[in-house]
């Protein structure tokens, strides 16, 4: 068929070649990002591998051993019911990073989506963009925990309720790369061979709006980590007694005094967690475009 | 600059509109039977049916929005149901608290963010660049309600030189009132601190490299003028634009920190009213702070339109 | 007019400037002397990245610090070599005895200012004038350049106005403080060609006024024969041939120079193909030991290959390569 004949040589011409390997190269000479890979892979494989890790079940309660400081018979120690803290903390990345993973799931699809429609088709774009305002007009955490204070706490509500907030800010990244690129010779003349909308949205402009993307929903990983161990620490995530690094800290809080091991461990695997994320989106940023800004 | 204004206002109704609408949807999203979950499980089912008509819930979904904007437009954002009282009310009440603590962490944010951010990019690569680089990271990556934690059992139980909680009036007692609202505040001020220092140093970068530095240099002026002067004016212009997001930031890290240090603000209100389930006093609470964030964000696109003479006198040939 | 007879306002000896890049450090300026006399046009002409615009900025000090620094040479100016000048000193020389125009005007105005205050700045600066006399004097400036309603004009914004007024002010500030020497880099190459040769005319018409010493940059060959008394030719970093213009187009000597001027479309010639250098300019990194033009050079033998030529001086003229005699024959036109 003739529009097939014309398809093949067109997209040869309209899809910049991928250049994989020369950044994947620099990615792994920039230090911070392998700092951060370090860092985040940690936790990471705290996560993946967190049920052969773990020895004691993490809501054990076993009270002749509370209050048990960090050592050698129990790694993070035990809290005021026994449990023991390596179990629950590690046990904790596992909920905190499906958590973030979801929510950046969410945001590729239903922000990309968005964005995409938005940048592209000029009578969306007004209507769409008012509608995101809207909801970025409330603050990052009231708006989450106005929307699980509607729906009840728990996990998957955790994550839907990040996943609305998050999204309007990855649409808005997605829609201003879909802007520069729709204007670009090669979509026109995509047009003028007849490609349709989803075509040239799915084959052209898309790929060429990855690396905001990708800088974007690594940050976003960030931020959602953080954020649910604050809806945690306020009660609204995963109910007790699954442990989250937010809800640990929070039962933590009464016996500062006493076993401050049991606030400080999860602060500092959520530190090491957010901080390894910030350095990964940092050096993407650095590497596939450094003048990009990153929406908060 | 008079059609950009009009302009923005304009485009702003839609979006208040929408952020009404939002508030409502809230209390619709509550799955099963708000007025049970109000009520208790123990109420019997005359309670939990006087509990729905105080709230209208018995009504159909078009009465029920109808008679939200009709509230709105009267200045009636409901009735908080644990404490019995206007909710606009109680908010008014304490704002002053919340906008102090704001206040000073808005003053820490621009006083330290900004000039760390100069000085890392005036000395680039130096021990200093990496040491406040460092510094703003960590900031932006460590858990504030955690920081503020670690902060309490430094100042306040080991040392005792702060308060680990409490508010006090600063018209009574301006000392105390210091004393009392600068960990909170220090806190609520990490995160901001370090994107500000983080977005003025690439602001600053990006700056010293345009082409009017050059000029300014050949010109023969000093470098105190260079950068304070013609370098200075530009970065000061985008930089406004990250407070609109420094000020969201800060009234969502006030519900934590409000309610870790026992702050009676708008934070811990909210705070409180989720944990109690006063959907009223939610609904409200997040209409009027998503209200003041949009009239914010107005507020500095204007000063933006009005610093930079590209949008101020528009273009010219 | 020979050298010898009056002294140098500017003399630059062996002037190098190293550049650090992800390729590796090379000298982006390399050994270049020439003197510049009151009240005459040099013109440097190459192609880009020849380093006639780094030499400029070398001359002022104006090299971008992390990449680049000048390693070695003098810069000789009312008796002081003004590479070795502490930064203090050197931005009193700045703006008031050797002023400097670039090649973009949208980009080289603070567009958060108003022209008369970077204009009048200057003047508070260097000549202690206060805020109204130097509005007076930036009126007066905006006047002598060309700017139509000055005084109203002075409260404009760069951006309400066009390149070709842009760079008029651009002028106006570096003539502020009546410099002895102004360096005029591609000063007309961003302008649409008609604003060009106004630029041109009145950077021809201050000159003759105010005597200054002008240094102009281009790689344009028609703005050098029509303003510049003396050229200075440069390749690859270095200056490769140095004359008054007039000999220079008569009787180029480096094939280089034969080889730019060949390629000149000839407006009353037969029509032909238009003759072009062969080949690339080298990348600085790759330069070998020998003579940096031989592999493009028609002329040229295995020992221009081997080692560097030396500026050989004769006259008022100078030439860095060894067949230079053989290649001063008349420029023929291209077959």
């Amino acid at each position: 068929m003739a529009s097939e004949a014309l398809a093949t040589p067109l997209e040869a011409v309209a899809v910049p070649p991928r250049r994989r390997f020369p950044t994947l190269r620099r990615l792994l000479r920039h230090k911070l990002f392998l700092v951060g890979a370090l860092l985040f892979g940690i936790v990471l494989t705290a996560a993946l591998f967190a049920d052969f890790l773990i020895q004691v079940d993490p809501n054990r309660i076993s009270i002749r051993n509370k209050f048990r400081p960090p050592g050698s018979e129990w790694i993070f120690g035990t809290d005021n019911f026994g449990r023991s803290q390596w179990s629950r903390v590690v046990k904790g990345a596992q909920l905190s990073l499906a958590i973030g993973f979801g929510v950046v799931v969410l945001n590729a699809v239903f922000g990309t989506l968005l964005g995409a429609l938005a940048g592209y088709f000029r009578a969306l774009d007004n209507v769409l963009m008012r509608i995101m305002d809207a909801f970025m007009a409330f603050p990052v955490i009231l708006l989450a925990i106005g929307i699980t204070a509607a729906l009840g706490p728990g996990s998957i509500n955790a994550v839907i309720a990040l996943a609305a907030v998050y999204t309007p800010r990855t649409a808005r990244i997605v829609r201003a790369s879909v802007l520069v690129v729709r204007e670009q010779a090669y979509i026109e003349a995509a047009r003028a061979m007849g490609a349709s909308h989803a075509r040239i949205l799915l084959r052209h402009v898309l790929p060429n709006c990855m690396a905001p993307l990708i800088v974007q929903l690594t940050f976003i990983f960030a931020y959602s980590v953080l954020s649910e161990a604050v809806l945690s620490f306020l009660g609204l995530g995963a109910e007790p007694p699954t442990p989250t690094w937010g809800n640990i800290i929070a039962e933590g809080r009464l016996y500062i005094r006493e076993a401050p091991w049991i606030t400080l461990i999860p602060g500092f695997a959520l530190a090491m967690t957010v901080l390894g994320l910030n350095l990964l989106g940092d050096g993407l940023r650095d590497v596939l475009d450094p003048r990009l800004k990153v929406q908060q | 600059m008079l059609r950009y204004v009009a302009h923005r206002l304009l485009a702003s109704i839609p979006v208040l509109f929408l952020v009404t609408l939002v508030s409502f949807s809230l209390m619709q999203l509550v799955p099963g039977d708000p007025a049970i979950l109000i009520a208790g499980l123990q109420a019997t089912p005359e309670e939990v049916e006087r509990v729905r008509r105080q709230l209208g819930l018995d009504q159909p979904f078009h009465v029920q929005l109808i008679s939200w904007y009709a509230h709105l437009l009267r200045g009636d954002l409901g009735s908080s149901l644990l404490l019995g009282r206007d909710v606009l009310e109680v908010i008014v009440e304490r704002l002053p608290v919340s906008f102090s603590i704001a206040l000073y962490a808005l003053l820490l944010t621009v006083g330290v963010g900004l000039l760390a951010g100069i000085l890392a990019a005036l000395r680039q690569n130096s021990w200093i660049d990496q040491l406040v680089m460092t510094a703003a990271l960590l900031g932006v990556s460590l858990p504030n309600f955690w920081l503020a934690l670690m902060l309490v059992v430094l100042f306040a139980v080991q040392l005792g030189w702060l308060p680990s909680g409490g508010y006090v009036d600063f018209r009574e007692d301006l000392w105390g009132w210091l004393r009392a609202t600068t960990l909170p505040a220090v806190s609520l001020a990490m995160l901001q601190m370090g994107l500000l220092a983080r977005i003025t140093r690439s602001t600053m970068l990006e700056v010293l490299r345009q082409d009017y530095i050059r000029t300014a240099r050949a010109k023969g002026l000093p470098n105190h003028l260079v950068v304070g002067k013609h370098a200075l004016k530009n970065v000061m212009i985008p930089v406004v634009t990250v407070l609109g997001i420094v000020a969201s930031l800060l009234l969502s890290g006030s519900v934590v920190i409000e309610t870790i240090f026992s702050i009676p603000g708008i934070g811990s209100l909210l705070g409180s009213a989720i944990l109690r389930r006063d959907y009223p006093l939610i609904q409200g609470g997040l209409l009027f702070v998503a209200t003041m964030l949009l009239l914010l964000n107005l507020v500095v696109d204007l000063i933006y339109a009005w610093l930079d003479p590209r949008i101020r006198y528009g273009h010219g040939e | 007019m020979s050298a010898g007879e009056r002294t140098p306002i500017l003399s630059v000896r062996g002037l190098t400037t190293e550049l650090r890049t992800e390729g590796g450090r090379f000298h982006a300026v390399d050994a270049v002397s020439f003197d510049l006399f009151p009240g005459e046009v040099l013109g440097i002409v190459g192609e880009s990245g020849c380093g006639k615009s780094m030499t400029a900025l070398s001359i002022l000090g104006l090299v971008p610090r992390p990449p680049g620094r000048i390693v070695a040479g003098e810069v000789w100016f009312e008796g002081r070599d003004l590479v070795r000048l502490p930064e203090r000193e050197l931005q009193r020389v700045r703006g008031a005895k050797i002023a400097m125009i670039f090649q973009e005007p949208m980009s080289s105005l603070n567009p958060v200012f108003t022209i008369g205050e970077q204009i009048a700045e200057t003047l508070r600066h260097h000549e202690r004038l206060g805020r109204r006399a130097a509005r007076e004097r930036a009126v007066e400036l905006l006047a002598k350049v060309g700017i139509p309603s000055p005084a109203e004009r002075l409260d404009s914004y760069p951006h309400e106005l066009s390149g070709g007024m842009r760079q008029r002010v651009m002028i106006a500030i570096a003539l502020a403080c009546n410099p002895k020497v102004l360096l005029a880099d591609e000063p007309t190459t961003a302008l649409d060609v008609t604003i060009q040769a106004q630029i041109l005319d009145l950077l021809q018409r201050l000159q003759a006024e105010l005597g200054m010493a002008v240094v102009i940059i281009t790689h344009d060959l028609g703005i050098v024969a029509e303003f510049a008394h003396r050229v200075l030719v440069m390749y690859a970093g270095r200056v490769i041939e140095e004359g008054p213009v007039e000999a220079i187009f008569e009787s180029p000597a480096h094939p280089y120079t034969r080889g730019l001027l060949a390629s000149l479309p000839d407006l009353q010639g037969e029509i032909g193909r238009l003759s072009a250098i062969p080949g690339s300019v080298p990348q600085l990194g790759e330069l070998g030991p020998g003579c940096r033009f031989a592999p493009r050079c028609g002329l040229a033998e295995p020992a221009c290959l081997l080692a560097d030529p030396p500026l050989a001086r004769t006259g008022a003229r100078a030439v860095a390569c060894r067949r230079a005699e053989l290649a001063a024959a008349p420029r023929e036109r291209a077959a």
